[in-house]
């Protein structure tokens, strides 16, 4: 079987200094939902950018079927959704709905059906139609993300790829979002730090630690208890 | 002054706010070199621009405190101008001419800095994107120029507070706040911008938000291509001003 994403003897590093991601190898099948966790700079939002392209590497990355490269980057950017640590990147566009509907209309959707895509996405994470007709500038940080969230989700991508999805959002909300995310028949790749939101939305958990896997399994305790003992990760 | 700033877009109400977003920044680009080009230094030049300035903005609808406010500061930017016409240089200075050089360039300031005001203030701040995107410009240039201004308007919701985060901390406020923040410019909020930029581009990337070409299906309405002829007109009756004049 084709895996959904995978790495090969992957680097990345910034500049000339010590690589971020050191010869990492790993394979996500279609329909896995696995949480990325680390300690803070241990790669795991490089790894999520690795694998859309959005830094320079070495090594293979292959995504849904294609090798990533020059020619191939745009269609598996196409295919994939992602949310980026900072949700205020990603909205583009001033007015929420707008910004949401902007990736079905990049996709040759008429203009009425990408709205109307935008708003149910929208609404399906409690963003109601007065919200979204108005300024992304009104929005608190946990709108904002949702919003954020909203637009990766809307053109129903086949991987899914989330930073810090739940950083910001208050229980209600954390707990929506992972009823979401469970209901989306999609491969989720989530760095996150939120172990708690991790356990609600993945089966297999991954453990970044000086720029390579250090724990892959489906066991999160695992990883947790090494925290808790105090060591590196 | 940031808060400012962000109040301007889309708070006129004026009859041209019924024609489409892509036929106001047109139309307004068009009155726009009209200002530049016609003659300030002659009478009918200097009348070409006032009424050119008074008839966009009512057209427009740009509310009176803005405009008070607007000409107020380019007054502060541009009146020194005069002053400077006063200063002798050389020996072949003329208090005449150089008066008349300087009054063409306060002119053409005033009058173009507002006319550019007014089409703003006619747009409301998602019309932008919608306006540009339906003319016939490259799409990295629509791309470019949509996140300037969106990225300016958040870098000011930004600065305003980070002013209010140090009256906090340190209990200063007004111009000494100003000035904490003037001194934190380069250590604190440039690389804040740098970073910015280069996720916002990260994420322009990924989204595909400077892509290749889409269909664009934006018609003009009879309005909105009455309103082009008449703007078209009005710049070429500045242009004959201007050579009639030279």
């Amino acid at each position: 079987m084709e895996a959904a994403l995978e790495f090969r003897g992957l680097v990345v590093r910034y500049g000339d200094g010590v690589p971020v991601l050191d010869r990492l190898d790993l394979r996500i099948d279609p329909g896995e939902r696995v949480a990325l966790l680390g300690l803070n700079g241990s790669g795991k939002t490089t790894l999520l950018m690795a694998a859309v392209g959005l830094v320079a590497c070495d090594g293979i990355v292959r995504v849904l079927g294609e090798t990533l490269s020059d020619r191939t980057v745009g269609a598996i950017r196409r295919r994939t959704g992602m949310l980026f640590n900072v949700p205020e990147d990603q909205i583009l566009l001033p007015r929420v709905v707008d910004d949401v509907a902007f990736g079905p209309t990049r996709r040759g959707v008429s203009t009425a059906r990408a709205r109307s895509d935008a708003l149910a996405t929208l609404a399906s994470l409690g963003i109601d139609e007065a919200v979204a007709a108005g300024s992304v500038h009104a929005l608190s940080h946990g709108q904002k993300q949702r919003v954020a969230l909203a637009g990766a989700l809307v053109t129903r991508p086949d991987l899914l790829l989330l930073d810090e999805p739940s950083a910001g959002l208050d229980p209600p909300g954390r707990t929506a979002l992972a009823r979401l995310l469970a209901g989306i028949d999609v491969t989720l790749l989530v760095a996150t730090h939120d172990t708690e939101f991790a356990r609600r939305t993945c089966s297999r958990f991954i453990l970044l630690e000086g720029g390579r896997v250090a724990w892959d399994g489906a066991d999160l305790a695992g990883i947790t208890s090494r925290w808790d003992a105090g060591g590196p990760g | 002054m940031g808060a400012f700033l962000a109040e301007i877009p889309g708070s006129a109400k004026g009859v041209l706010t019924r024609r489409s977003p892509s036929a106001r920044i047109a139309c307004g680009a068009g009155v726009f070199v009209a200002c530049l080009a016609s003659p300030a230094t002659t009478l009918a030049g200097s009348a070409f621009l006032l009424c050119t300035t008074a008839v966009w903005a009512s057209l427009c609808g740009l509310p009176l405190r803005i405009a008070v406010r607007v000409l107020g500061l380019l007054a502060a930017v541009l009146l020194p101008l005069i002053l400077l016409a006063l200063l002798p240089v050389g020996d072949g200075w003329n208090l005449a001419e150089a008066l008349r050089v300087s009054w063409a360039l306060v002119a053409r300031g005033l009058a173009s800095t507002l006319v550019a005001v007014a089409t703003v203030a006619a747009l409301a701040p998602w019309e932008l994107h919608e306006g540009l995107e339906a003319l016939p410009l490259p799409r990295v240039v629509v791309a470019v120029l949509s996140q300037v201004v969106r990225q300016a308007d958040t870098l000011a919701r930004e600065t305003a507070s980070m002013t209010t985060a140090i009256r906090l901390r340190g209990g200063a406020g007004g111009f000494r706040a100003a000035v904490v923040v003037a001194r934190a410019l380069p250590e604190v909020w440039l690389p804040r911008v740098g970073d910015r930029a280069e996720r916002t581009a990260r994420a322009m990337e990924m989204r595909d938000f400077d892509g290749g070409s889409l269909q664009r299906t934006a018609t003009w309405s009879s309005g909105d291509a009455g309103l082009a002829a008449a703007t078209m007109a009005w710049t070429a009756l500045g242009l004959v001003l201007r050579f009639w004049s030279a």
